[in-house]
């Protein structure tokens, strides 16, 4: 299968790969975010 | 646990199916509207917001959209139980009594307000309050059952986050920008909501909800989605425009939506049903997308600052 392919699967959530994690994946990357942001945030209080 | 043993009264805690429970306060949507709020507060700021206001803003609206996922799921349970897709949610089932998840309900809202109120703003309690009472009072009982723009009007509901956010961080009004952001969720309610409806148009109809796909029809359906697509390209320029968001947002949130677009005019042009799921998949990724390059993109501006 392509890259392409797999890439536009996952994306639209048909990837066995990543069956029923479609809904997840980007869950995960906005704890990342989120935690980047409170320890960013927290380490600039009192600058 | 049986259902048998919840309907002859033998409901005690310990017994309690805590994961269904959990599907009550129905997390995937929840998350959508918690995602929302962190950009608001980061532009009501101007900077980055204080750690413990942006973990109150978002424990707490997080709780507030929990508990409004379980009013849904008791006052709905007549509909719930005729349709397919959603018999088996846990009050239909009796996996989990009515009593237990009104008294669920009420505990997530009281203590959402409470933390709401207490650790941010009373004006971000009275907002999230009003979103609460519009979704389950006015959305859930009213517009669903009557008419066919009830997730047009009843969207405005999921598109609080962001002026809870603003309002968690100001206190005293809520900015434009804020507006701005609630508009871009209202706007994305319908295509998202109604790809899902195409698929479980029989459902709806079955069930006397009047979906736009069964009063209207589908090709009509097809065509709103495409249209509200193509209305989210102002919404999302106008915080460029604005001067409130930089390239990283401009570009990719443009990009974001293109493809948006496509995909739903994909839809329309074809008038095949099978591009309707993945217009709704694509749609909560891209709610995703549009709220998180934008607070990738204050984060990089503040700490450029």
């Amino acid at each position: 299968m392509s890259i392409k392919k797999k890439l536009h699967q996952i994306i639209l959530g048909h990837s066995q790969t990543f069956h029923n994690g479609y809904r997840y994946w980007y869950y995960l990357v906005f704890v990342i975010i989120f935690i980047i942001l409170l320890a960013v945030s927290y380490s600039k209080q009192g600058q | 646990m049986t259902t048998q043993t919840i309907k002859s009264n033998n409901f005690s805690l310990a017994s309690l199916d805590w994961r269904g429970l959990i599907n009550l306060t129905k997390p995937t949507i929840t998350l959508l509207v918690v995602v929302t709020v962190v950009p608001g507060m980061m532009l009501a700021a101007g900077s980055l917001p204080n750690p413990w206001l942006l973990l109150a803003a978002t424990f707490g609206t997080y709780l507030s959209s929990s508990s409004s996922a379980v009013f849904n799921h008791i006052l709905d349970s007549d509909l719930d139980v005729i349709m397919k897709r959603t018999k088996s949610r846990p009050v239909v089932t009796g996996k989990i009594p009515s009593s237990v998840a009104l008294v669920f309900g009420l505990v997530l809202g009281v203590l959402s307000l409470v933390i709401l109120y207490v650790f941010t703003t009373p004006l971000a309690a009275a907002v999230s309050l009003a979103a609460n009472i519009f979704y389950a009072a006015i959305y859930t009982l009213t517009l669903k059952r009557h008419t066919v723009q009830n997730i047009v009007i009843g969207g405005a509901a999921g598109a609080v986050g962001p002026l809870i956010g603003w309002a968690a961080v100001t206190g005293t009004s809520i900015g434009w920008p804020a507006g701005v952001l609630f508009l871009i969720v209202f706007l994305w309610t319908p295509p998202h909501f109604w790809a899902l409806a195409i698929k479980y148009k029989d459902d709806y109809a079955q069930a006397g909800i009047p979906m736009m796909p069964c009063v209207k029809g589908l090709e009509t359906t097809r065509k709103q989605m495409f249209l509200y697509t193509l209305t989210l390209i102002p919404a999302i320029t106008a915080l460029y425009w604005g001067g409130v968001a930089g390239a990283i947002y401009f570009i990719t949130s443009m990009a974001a939506t293109l493809y948006f677009i496509w995909v739903a005019f994909k839809l329309y042009r074809t008038k095949d049903d099978k591009y309707a799921m993945p217009v709704f998949h694509y749609s909560c990724l891209y709610l995703f997308i549009i709220f998180g390059s934008l607070a990738i993109d204050r984060l990089v501006q503040f700490l450029g600052n």
